[in-house]
């Protein structure tokens, strides 16, 4: 992930120096910049970056037209920064294809979560295993390792798992697990789901009734607790 | 209106007053100068009674004047006969030479009520025969005066009914008139008070008054102008803050995370960027607050799950390095779980993230923060409490009172209390919700906000 190569688009240079120095780091290697959407594109003709990160509010060409340009010929992932209050305008840059945004000013730590999630889904790895205290799940084969043996996971143990693992060391809510278990009308599933962890905590936790890995946070969600994490 | 209908009929009532007491004040007037005119007039002149007794028989029977008769007379200019019963003048003093000595009974009658020649005249009865005594030519003004007892009943009543139409036809022209005018100033008098609540106004431009309308929509508009560019001048200036307040925030939080400098520094750091994000909820309340103030910010009503919404912000709290001294715990009902209100979510997001927000920097030695998400008789209730240090009396007075928002500025331009819970305010009351505060020192805040379902 680390050697990704990143375009930074701003046209204020004080910001690019900025997010260069996050990322780099943060260990990053490959971090490219450009003042201006016609820079950007040059750049991009030259060789497609692992992901752009551009401004909304450049003079010239702003990052809109900058994306629906960068879109007509690459769907490298892109997140936006806008200088728009969060609650103020719903982000309009979805519509033309932009991953995720930010809104400014961010801490550097919410910029690198924001594009390591984009560049975990961009780009997934091969042999996603996460490890746990007391097995393994290999995501890619939908299956705990625990003890030498390889036990199978459900589909909807798998779709939970896998949100889970996504925002590992977070909490997610109940709402959300739910959503991913049943789609849009997801109230009332509260207990399926209760059901689902149970099941989910019995293949991978050493003491289902004292779990360690799949936690339970008190009437807002669950949390995973991954070991590479920790370090 | 109140006030307004209030004044149109004390108005009336004044009016009507107006009219009464000009009635009773021609009334005394008219009595006080029929008094004035009978006190004041000469003296009815010579007393019939005073001659009557001046005129006596002598030892030989005949009619002589007593003494200061001809006085009495003479200062009058009058003259005074004696007619006996067949008509025949027996006595006479200073009777005028054109005037005959001999009457019939119809000239007595004709001169009793009118006037003998051009002399008025006045009869009274004497021992001896009639007495008649005259007076100067135009001296005296003479009437005879009769009329029928039910004429006299109708008169009376007739004019009591014309002074009771005029009094009514006046009250009612009156009232007329008064809502005349009510009518063409209560949309000026609402428009005022549309005007000064900050709202839109847009009143008809016809009619007498239109010149007023069209100068009360002008005075509308204009302000709604300047409310306009002060929003849009405080969201220009808070989106130019934001990309210098990026790089501050980038730098100082890459210093604070370098290991490699010493912890004086770091801590430096730590304080540069904690005082950047203050400046940045601050900003951007303050734009938020601005917008929905006036009206810029419309509502993006969709289905939105309070309790679900409300696990969100915890989490978001929770997972964002709350610092250990802080506790958040979360509760909701199985019935409030499936219950969906009609509501921004961003906003409301906002909204509840501000009240925790609070509770966390008005409590910087730690405290416990529970939030629950309750399903009652109202509606759902959203309670954010904590165990902390709480507020004054007199600043939960401050805090609950209804400040016309943005306004709520002291003279140092400071604003009275934190934008969040004005902002906070405004959120829930577009979505016609009520938010109330109950604090005591040491002894926590709670916010109750309420949502019809």
């Amino acid at each position: 992930m680390l050697d990704k190569e990143i375009l930074v688009v701003d046209d204020e240079k004080d910001l690019r120096t900025m997010i260069r120095s996050i990322f780099e780091s943060a260990g990053y290697t490959q971090i490219t910049t450009a003042a201006s959407g016609e820079e950007a594109l040059a750049l991009i003709a030259k060789k497609t970056p692992g992901i752009i990160i551009l401004d909304v509010m450049m003079p010239g060409m702003d990052g809109f037209e900058l994306l629906q340009e960068i879109r007509a010929v690459s769907k490298v992932p892109a997140l936006m920064l806008t200088a728009k209050g969060e609650a103020e305008d719903r982000f309009a840059g979805f519509e033309l294809g932009a991953d995720d945004y930010l809104v400014k000013p961010f801490l550097p730590k919410e910029l690198l979560l924001r594009v390591q999630a984009i560049l975990k889904r961009a780009y997934p790895e091969k042999n996603r295993i996460v490890t746990l205290d007391a097995a393994a799940v290999d995501l890619d084969r939908a299956e705990v390792i625990k003890e030498g043996q390889r036990i199978p996971l459900t589909a909807k143990e798998y779709s939970i798992f896998e949100k889970l693992a996504e925002n590992a060391g977070r909490i997610v809510t109940i709402g959300v697990l739910c959503q991913t278990l049943c789609g849009d009308i997801w109230q009332g599933y509260e207990t399926t789901l209760m059901t689902h962890i149970r099941h989910l905590r019995e293949k991978i936790e050493e003491n289902p009734s004292k779990p360690v890995s799949l936690l339970t946070v008190k009437g807002l969600g669950y949390k995973l607790v991954v070991k590479e994490l920790e370090k | 209106m109140k006030p307004v209908e209030r004044f149109f009929r004390k108005y009336f009532l004044s009016m009507a007053g107006i009219i009464v007491l000009f009635v009773l004040l021609n009334v005394v007037l008219f009595f006080s100068m029929l008094i004035w005119a009978w006190q004041t007039s000469e003296e009815p002149d010579l007393s019939l009674e005073k001659i009557c007794a001046g005129i006596v028989m002598d030892e030989k029977g005949r009619l002589t004047a007593a003494e200061g008769l001809s006085g009495l007379l003479e200062e009058y200019h009058a003259w005074a006969m004696i007619l006996d019963d067949a008509g025949t003048v027996i006595f006479q003093r200073g009777l005028p030479g054109e005037l005959p000595r001999r009457y019939t009974t119809t000239d007595v009658a004709k001169f009793s009520r009118w006037y003998l020649g051009d002399y008025p005249v006045y009869v009274r009865e004497h021992p001896q025969g009639l007495l008649v005594v005259g007076g100067e030519k135009g001296s005296q003004a003479k009437y005879y005066f009769s009329v029928n007892e039910s004429y006299v009943r109708k008169l009376s009543v007739g004019l009591s009914a014309v002074f009771l139409t005029n009094i009514i036809v006046v009250v009612l022209l009156v009232w007329k008139n008064t809502r005349h005018i009510e009518k063409a100033v209560t949309p000026i008098l609402r428009g005022i008070e549309t005007v000064s609540l900050g709202q839109p106004v847009s009143l008809p431009e016809k009619g007498e008054l239109s010149e007023i309308n069209r100068q009360l929509n002008k005075a509308g508009a204009f302000i709604a102008r300047k409310d306009t560019a002060r929003a849009e001048w405080i969201s220009g200036v808070s989106h130019d803050v934001r990309t210098p307040l990026s790089v501050m925030l980038g730098f100082a939080g890459q210093l604070e995370d370098d290991r490699t400098l010493p912890a004086s520094a770091r801590e430096q750091a730590a304080c540069i960027r904690k005082q950047g994000e203050r400046l940045r909820s601050l900003i951007s309340d303050l734009n938020l607050t601005s917008r929905l103030e006036y009206s810029m910010q419309p509502l993006r009503t969709e289905k939105v799950y309070l309790v679900e919404l409300a696990r969100q912000v915890v989490c978001e709290f929770l997972d964002g390095g709350l610092e250990e001294r802080y506790g958040i715990a979360f509760c909701a009902d199985q019935e409030s779980e499936s219950l969906p209100i009609l509501g921004d979510e961003a906003l409301l997001k906002r909204a509840l993230g501000n009240l925790i927000q609070n509770s966390i920097v008005h409590n910087p030695q730690g405290c416990r923060i529970s939030v629950s998400v309750l399903c009652g008789e109202a509606g759902i209730t959203v309670e954010v409490t904590d165990d902390g240090a709480g507020v004054s009396a007199e600043k939960l007075k401050e805090l609950t009172a209804d400040h016309r928002r943005l306004e709520s500025t002291d003279e140092k331009l400071n604003l009275r209390h934190g934008l969040g819970v004005l902002l906070v305010r405004q959120i829930i009351e577009a979505h016609k919700g009520t938010m109330s505060m109950e604090s005591a020192p040491q002894k926590g805040f709670r916010t109750v906000l309420t949502f019809p379902v």
